[in-house]
């Protein structure tokens, strides 16, 4: 009889706190258990790594020789070298204490449309350098020695990039192993109907970097035209 | 509510039911309303749309094209050289063929800027044929293309020229000397 007893005093307990329980729990503003449902799922996210850094999509490592596989290109940078005129065919002459580097790389059009030229949303974005923040000077042709050149799907071309740079940034092919980082980029692809007319590609996405040597590209053959206007300038005097 | 008059209402609800997908069925959809309009001609004959007019002669393959100057020039695919002449039909203002492309299948080929002084180089004038070659580099040579002359890469609510081309599988000669765009007179 004594733990009945008991038990019912244990009830009547029960019901007591329950009472109390609930007078407190109505004396707390809805808005402090929406805050701290909303403090528990962040802190539940938080420990299941939700502050973590989300991983980063692994990229491919450039080497001489090797494709790059891209949405509208096909990517295989052959080479590097450093000029002090990489383009007599094209008038380009770096300024004073520059030099040119050229990133040579074979690109095949693997995109259902003609692949479009120019250096800004032409092919100027998909190929840079480490550190360098500028466009290359020109992008052209290797072979035909034409700029901004248009890729046919299907139809591989080797073009080239050619940046100016003051000498002191540039490698030495002289000194040892001279190599420059290069990066890839690979473009996603946009189209309009209305306002704008057809697809573009861009928003590029870095999708391989690596280091590439360089040489040193042979001095190139005395511009005859320049010689003969230095005689020129020499009879006059 | 008689039986006649509830036959009615139906007959009338269907009436209305097959109107409508019929309107959903031929209504342009979506921006069907800027596609270009396709004018289509055979080979030797002339398309005309609003503002081209154009025949294409012939269409060959080759793997070397020698240019008007006699520059030899080489691909890693093939050459898809189309005689074609063109003229515009209203006003010479902005008539050119920028619009010229060669679609195999779902892929587009724009004329090449490897070659100068090509047909799509010129700019066609009103009543007088503008003859010349238009070049084309592909991989191979495909068995049957088509192609699509207009006088800009936006042809949205203009005519287009649509010719289909055949070629024979294997038939891809040694090299096509070039002949240099020309007016035509008739």
């Amino acid at each position: 009889m004594a733990e009945a007893a008991g038990d019912g005093e244990g009830e009547g307990d029960g019901e007591a706190r329950r009472g109390r329980l609930r007078a407190t729990f109505d004396r707390v503003p809805t808005s402090w258990l929406a805050t701290g449902l909303v403090v528990v799922l962040l802190g539940a996210s938080a420990a299941f790594g939700g502050l973590a850094d989300a991983p980063e999509p692994p990229i491919a490592t450039i080497e001489a020789g090797r494709p790059i596989e891209g949405t509208q290109l096909d990517i295989t940078v052959t080479g590097a070298t450093v000029a002090d005129a990489a383009l007599r065919e094209l008038h380009l002459e770096p300024e004073p204490g520059h030099r040119h580097l050229t990133v040579v790389a074979e690109v095949e059009n693997v995109w259902t449309t003609p692949a479009g030229s120019g250096v800004q949303f032409g092919f100027g974005g998909v190929v840079r350098l480490d550190g360098v923040d500028d466009d290359p000077v020109v992008v052209y042709d290797v072979d035909d020695v034409r700029l901004e050149p248009t890729l046919q799907p299907g139809v591989p071309r080797t073009l080239a990039w050619v940046w100016e740079l003051p000498v002191d940034e540039l490698p030495e092919p002289g000194s040892g192993e001279a190599t420059v980082g290069v990066r890839v980029f690979d473009r996603s692809y946009t189209e309009g109907k209305v306002i704008i007319a057809g697809g573009s590609f861009g928003d590029p996405v870095l999708a391989a970097a690596g280091t590439v040597a360089v040489t040193e590209d042979p001095a190139p053959e005395p511009d005859p035209f320049a010689a003969s206007a230095g005689a020129i300038e020499e009879g006059a005097q | 509510m008689s039986a006649r008059r509830r036959l009615l209402s139906a007959g009338v609800a269907a009436v209305a039911l097959a109107g409508a997908w019929i309107v959903t069925e031929t209504a342009p959809s979506g921006h069907d309303w800027l596609e270009p309009l396709p004018v289509t001609a055979a080979v030797g004959d002339e398309a005309v749309g609003r503002n081209l007019a154009a025949t294409v002669h012939g269409a060959t393959a080759a793997e070397v094209v020698v240019d008007d100057l006699g520059a030899a020039i080489e691909t890693g695919g093939v050459w898809v050289v189309v005689d074609a002449s063109a003229r515009a039909v209203v006003t010479e203002r902005a008539s050119t063929l920028g619009g010229a492309r060669l679609i195999v299948g779902d892929v587009e080929y724009s004329p090449t800027d490897r070659v100068d002084r090509t047909l799509v180089d010129g700019s066609p004038p009103v009543g007088i044929d503008l003859r010349g070659p238009l070049v084309f580099e592909l991989p191979d040579v495909p068995a049957e293309a088509e192609l699509r002359l207009a006088g800009s890469a936006d042809g949205r609510g203009d005519s287009v020229l649509v010719f289909p081309l055949a070629f024979e599988t294997g038939e891809v000669g040694a090299s096509v000397t070039l002949p240099a765009t020309a007016l035509e007179t008739r």
